[in-house]
């Protein structure tokens, strides 16, 4: 795709989506990983690092919701309980 | 017996070429009661689609040889695995992307990071789906 094959709004699409697209997966594989984490330490009754993990994910989230919220105008798509 | 307690243990495909999330996801699966097997490409989802047979497939979009998109469209066009559903996983979230994937055949869609309850919640309903056509004789979709 060139510059001349698409008006302008959507190459000023494109640019960000394959940066979202790229800030997700590391933080993916964060919040992934430590609630697998805090998945075996409730099992294993581990409360201390239950509640460290917990800041963990919970830290995760929010920069998520940060970054939607930056790219509100490009219309990411929000999934909730209501969606499944 | 996974979930809520209705349903007979389940084989999932995951087809994902990143290692980190094949192993995150694979295990927390795992550790949910599934069977899981694993593809690395998209090629090699719509070939252990028909050697593995499982009961639902979890694919990832952006992948190497075959992408998401194209090994889902395959897997539908084939008599043997049309009926397997597939979710969409992908870290791309923007609006249009939901629609490309069910125009490619996917029977969900969801994104990462991985809200696993939710996930949870869209894999049983597809197999129950699947479970209540296969006890009523229904064709597949």
């Amino acid at each position: 795709v060139t510059e001349g094959d698409r008006p302008p709004d959507d190459l000023r699409y494109l640019v960000p989506a394959a940066l979202l697209h790229d800030l997700r997966t590391p933080l993916s594989q964060m919040l992934g990983y430590s609630e697998m984490l805090l998945e075996e330490s409730e099992a294993a009754g581990n409360e201390h690092f239950v509640q460290d993990l917990k800041k963990i994910r919970a830290a995760g989230w929010k920069l998520l919701a940060l970054m939607d919220a930056n790219f509100k105008p490009l219309r990411v798509v929000v999934l909730d309980d209501a969606d499944s | 017996v996974i979930g809520n307690g209705t349903l007979p243990l389940a084989k999932i495909l995951l087809v994902e070429d990143n290692e980190m999330n094949r192993d995150m996801l694979s295990r927390r699966l795992v550790r949910k009661g599934y069977e899981v097997v694993l593809a690395f490409d998209g090629q090699a989802g719509v070939d252990m689609a028909g050697s593995e047979r499982p009961d639902l497939i979890l694919m990832d979009m952006s992948l190497p040889v075959l992408d998401g998109w194209e090994a889902t469209r395959r897997i539908k066009a084939a008599p043997a695995t049309r009926h397997i559903s597939v979710i969409a996983l992908t870290a791309h979230a923007m609006s249009g992307d939901r629609d490309k994937a069910i125009e490619a055949g996917c029977n969900d869609y969801d994104t990462k990071p991985i809200d696993l309850a939710r996930l949870l919640g869209k894999i049983e309903a597809l197999l129950a789906a699947t479970a209540r056509k296969d006890s009523t004789g229904a064709p597949s979709p």
